[in-house]
């Protein structure tokens, strides 16, 4: 049975907890809980516990959307099909690598992927301690398969919209958020950030 | 790894290298003083000069993705120079940028949204590793200090990083121009960035003048005059209410500031009369929050 609904509505009933955070295309941020007040900071644990981190929560100086992302679809039953891992870039080198555990998650390009709800939209990342990140398929694709790190993010997306799409995640303005970004032709094209992948989800 | 930007300069010339490459052209010094206060400006500006790239915004390109607000913002970019590199460091603004002339010394305004998404980018740490974006804000990192340089009430402190005085032209103001138009000529993004910004100013415009103006129902041509204006704030709300409550409220609005700016109203004229039926047959509507 597919999982995307349980999905979708993990990460729809997160959203909802954390106080309906949004991030619209134009207009003001709308922010609800943060990572480091109570109860939040707490919830950001039960996220750190679906990638093997007990010990983490909210207040804890680490990056918590793949753990996010891990336990959305620990939650909707994914069971072994999702490469559970802290870091966006271990389930997508996790995917690439091993087509054969994972075969109902691929890695598309972001320029010719029509985009579907269940979807994990994929981006490079800035940071203080993070190396130069690619900025496209190929070149993110060719670092996960040299071993190449760097720092990214990804967000589950929800709802596909004439022109626009939505997307869940945790750690984005300290909130799990609802962000829209611009489409054309269901493809993301939104200038805010580098995309660097689709993950196909097939569970 | 940061890009390393020097300066040349020959007389009023301003050019640059990055990391050594082939220089490229930033800005000409210029003076200029403002005829309500009487206060002088010196700095930078580089619309109209034939050194600069033809990186011209064109609605056609961007229909795609934005439709019919693609071509609600082309006329006033054509008033604003219609190129994506487009510098102005010389008046009481400090700092203004790209075809929609995002001004920096708006808190929350234009050229701050602009920024930080910029800032998010990839790029960034090759352009200005010092600058992040904590709590929405643009912050400086210097010796592991992080310090707010724009408040909700405040962007002086990101004014003096881009552009220290308005009384000469100092080697951060050339720098800073240097690595925007380095940045917005090789990445296809940062120019789809100000697009998307300038796009969101003006539907953002509409919906305030709407709710001051009572733009229900009226056509594109009209609204386009009316946001024009209060985009380069060259009339008040009340003398844009009584040119749209006259007979003739399209030519009157035009009308308006066209003894200070001539050539402005001019342009404008011209571009809304050359979009022809693609604006005339739009009418705002307030339900939608959009043209119909």
């Amino acid at each position: 049975m597919p999982i995307q609904p349980a999905l979708l509505s993990t990460a729809s009933d997160e959203w909802k907890r954390w106080g309906f955070s949004t991030v619209p295309v134009h207009g003001h941020k709308s922010i609800g809980g943060r990572e480091s007040e109570p109860p939040y900071v707490q919830f950001v644990n039960d996220y750190w516990v679906a990638v093997g981190e007990p010990a983490r929560n909210g207040k804890s100086p680490y990056p918590w959307s793949a753990a996010f992302v891990s336990f959305c679809f620990k939650t909707a039953a994914a069971g072994a099909g999702f490469p559970y891992n802290e870091a966006h870039w271990g389930y997508c080198e996790a995917i690439l690598a091993n087509p054969k555990t994972y075969p109902k998650l691929k890695l598309m390009d972001p320029a010719s992927c029509v985009l579907s709800p269940g979807d994990l939209l994929w981006a490079a990342r800035g940071g203080a301690d993070c190396p130069t990140a690619p900025t496209s398929f190929d070149g993110a694709t060719e670092a996960l398969k040299k071993g190449r790190w760097f720092c990214s993010h990804a967000d589950i997306v929800v709802e596909v919209r004439s022109g626009e799409v939505d997307v869940i995640g945790g750690n984005v303005s300290d909130s799990v958020t609802r962000s829209t970004y611009k489409t054309m032709g269901d493809k993301i094209r939104d200038p805010r950030h580098a995309w660097l992948a689709v993950v196909r989800n097939g569970l | 790894m940061a890009i390393h930007f020097t300066i040349e300069r020959s007389g009023r010339v301003f050019n640059s290298r990055a990391d050594g490459g082939a220089p490229f052209f930033v800005g000409c010094q210029t003076s200029y003083r403002d005829r309500s206060s009487g206060d002088d400006f010196e700095g930078l500006f580089n619309v109209p000069r034939r050194e600069l790239p033809r990186l011209l915004y064109k609605a056609t390109d961007f229909r795609g993705m934005y439709k019919f607000w693609a071509d609600f913002i082309e006329p006033t970019s054509k008033c604003e120079g219609g190129n994506f590199l487009t510098l102005n460091s010389y008046d009481r603004a400090r700092f203004t940028w790209g075809f929609g002339q995002f001004g920096a010394h708006v808190p929350d305004g234009d050229f701050v949204r602009f920024f930080r998404d910029m800032i998010g980018r990839p790029e960034n740490p090759d352009y200005f590793p010092d600058l992040s974006v904590k709590d929405g804000r643009i912050v400086k990192t210097s010796g592991g200090t992080a310090v707010a340089l724009e408040t909700a009430t405040s962007t002086a402190p990101l004014m003096d990083y881009l552009n220290p005085t308005t009384t000469a032209i100092e080697d951060s103001e050339v720098i800073s121009s240097a690595k925007l138009i380095h940045w917005t000529t090789n990445v296809q993004q940062a120019r789809d960035l100000q697009v998307m910004h300038m796009v969101g100013v003006f539907k953002s415009m509409m919906r305030e003048l709407d709710a001051r103006l009572a733009l229900d129902g009226r056509g594109a041509d009209i609204c386009l005059a009316v946001c024009d204006i209060r985009h380069q704030g060259r009339a008040k709300i009340p003398a844009i209410q009584t040119a749209l409550n006259s007979s003739r409220p399209l030519t009157n609005l035009l009308g308006l500031g066209s003894i200070s700016y001539p050539e402005r109203c001019a342009t404008l004229k011209s571009e809304i009369a050359a979009k022809g039926a693609l604006l005339t047959s739009k009418k705002w509507n307030r339900q939608n929050g959009d043209f119909v």
